[in-house]
């Protein structure tokens, strides 16, 4: 029994070794193995739980959850061990995939351009999954969409976001942009109720109500101070969607909202109903207000949109691709952080 | 055996911080995003005149921080195997200043954002990700470095703002382009591009 604890001791005082000596210490795990699971331990912050993924049965029986956890440590320590052995022994060898695409890089200190160019393109395994992509039946109606909004915003937003920037300094134009997040709470609050996030739902009634007190009507987003640290959550109705696994439709481009698909444009049809603001009287108010909101988170962000379509070949493509990826990381997100939540509760029974 | 395993498990504990806080790519990024704000907030490079030296500086830094070619190769994905040498050297240069002219206004108009380096995380034996912050007055953009190791150099090879990868959001625009069309007319159509902006 001694012996085969200090065996195992000196086995991890090896790896220890060996992982420092290395250029960088997870390359000496086979990919995907155990460093995921080491994040997934030590990972506070880390939601991409491929624990959970990994080995489904852990969550659900936390008792045999460390004893299976530990024996794969194990085994990689082992692998690793001999993994480090084997280069000492044949020199440092290098990856194969290192060899792959950088043939003549070893050992030169600046990778020689011409000879780098040479080699192909390979996918590899490691890499982003392939572009993911929308449909766009209506694509000559979006694109004449586009090109409207685009001059709706340099004619009429941008100048008047610029003038108003000019007069009201930013501190007070973040209040307005508090308050109108505050006053979006119904939309965060259903989201939360229909994606079964209780504590979703705790923490934005939480918000709406701290904010809306103490936060002088939500111009201060208290909330979100470092004493209380209740963070916004991150819903809305066309991700809670995608978090039941409905697909975007076909890409949509809005009048005046802008890029959209069939299924988010669930936010833009709810918020006649959830937006406070369409409740007002008399009728023109409620559009009035909009365009002030509009426009005053013109004023905050201006530069971004003028620098995404400087640095896009076609716009309107960059457009829809940063659309596409910007919402499936949202929905990922949010599927991650309720798996992750899940397993938490489940192991705490 | 009980107290093997809690033994065991300190012992890992104690190889966690080693490899999860490794930081070779993590550091490699931190300091070229440094020497990049150095560069910026040097005082004798304020005035409106040394734009130039400025953006000379930046060339550099930037040589030294980013694969040009792997960035190509992977905006181009499949298309760039039907590009021969000389395109695809044009072509690596002609993005180089598409990127450049879209984006160097922007860091230069840099003005004391604060810059968190959060963490990095293995994308498998030679590529990772570094995830980074900047902290402005009204809103925190998240940013993060995929860097790839060759010869022992971590480089950049993607950058991720706001969820939405760079390389991939310019392999859309390519694939659109090239699925219809020649290699050169792409490249025309980026020589034309990098004129307009100008």
């Amino acid at each position: 029994m001694k012996k085969l604890r200090l065996s195992v001791f000196f086995l991890l005082v090896l790896s220890i070794v060996a992982g420092s000596a290395d250029r960088s210490d997870a390359s000496i795990f086979p990919a995907g193995t155990v460093a995921p699971l080491q994040q997934g331990i030590a990972g506070e912050s880390i939601h991409e739980a491929p624990v959970v993924r990994g080995l489904p049965e852990m969550s659900a029986t936390p008792g045999p959850m460390h004893v299976q956890g530990m024996q794969i440590c194990a085994a990689a320590a082992v692998r690793t061990e001999e993994k480090a052995e084997g280069d000492e022994e044949a020199g440092n060898v290098s990856d194969p995939m290192e060899s792959l695409n950088a043939p003549e890089a070893e050992g030169a200190e600046e990778t020689d351009v011409s000879d780098d160019l040479e080699s192909d393109y390979l996918p590899e395994e490691g890499e982003e999954q392939p572009t993911v992509t929308i449909s766009d039946p209506l694509e000559p109606f979006n694109r004449a969409m586009y090109h409207f909004n685009d001059k709706l915003y340099f004619w009429l937003l941008k100048p008047v976001g610029q003038a108003y920037g000019k007069v009201v300094p930013e501190p007070a134009r973040i209040s307005v942009r508090n308050f109108f997040s505050n006053l979006a709470f119904p939309f965060r609050f259903l989201s939360c109720l229909l994606q079964a996030d209780f504590r979703g739902v705790a923490t934005e009634t939480g918000r709406f109500t701290v904010n809306t007190i103490w936060g002088i009507g939500g111009f201060l987003d208290a909330s979100s101070s470092r004493e209380l640290n209740i963070p916004k959550q991150d819903v809305d109705l066309g991700q809670t969607l995608g978090v039941y696994g409905v697909g975007h439709g076909f890409y949509f481009v809005w009048p005046v909202f802008g890029p959209s698909s069939l299924r988010d444009s669930a936010d833009i049809v709810g918020g006649f109903f959830l937006d406070p603001v369409n409740y007002l009287n008399p009728w023109y108010t409620p559009a009035a207000v909009h365009g002030y909101e509009a426009v005053n988170e013109t004023s905050l962000t201006i530069g971004d949109y003028e620098a995404l379509k400087g640095a896009a070949i076609d716009p309107y493509v960059s457009i829809r691709d940063a659309f596409v990826q910007y919402r499936k990381k949202k929905i990922d997100a949010r599927k991650v952080k309720m798996e992750h939540s899940g397993s938490v509760e489940t192991q705490k029974k | 055996m009980k107290r093997l395993f809690m033994d065991v498990i300190f012992l890992l504990l104690l190889l966690l911080p080693s490899s999860v806080f490794a930081g070779v790519p993590l550091d490699t990024v931190q300091v070229n995003v440094n020497k990049v704000l150095e560069v910026l907030r040097d005082p004798a490079l304020k005035p409106v005149s040394a734009k130039t030296v400025k953006k000379e500086k930046l060339r550099v830094i930037y040589e030294r921080m980013f694969d040009e070619v792997e960035l190509s190769r992977r905006a181009l994905a499949r298309h760039w195997n039907s590009l021969n040498a000389a395109q695809r050297q044009e072509f690596v240069h002609l993005f180089r200043q598409v990127l450049e002219n879209a984006y160097i206004d922007k860091i230069l108009s840099y003005t004391n954002e604060k810059i968190v380096f959060d963490r990095e995380r293995m994308l498998s034996a030679n590529q990772a990700e570094v995830t980074t912050r900047i902290v402005t007055s009204s809103k925190t953009i998240p940013i993060t470095y995929r860097v790839i190791q060759k010869g022992g150099i971590w480089k950049v090879y993607d950058v991720v703002v706001e969820n939405v990868s760079l390389i991939q959001n310019y392999r859309t625009q390519f694939n659109e382009i090239l699925n219809g069309q020649k290699p050169e007319q792409l490249l025309q159509t980026l020589r034309k591009k990098v004129k307009e902006q100008q």
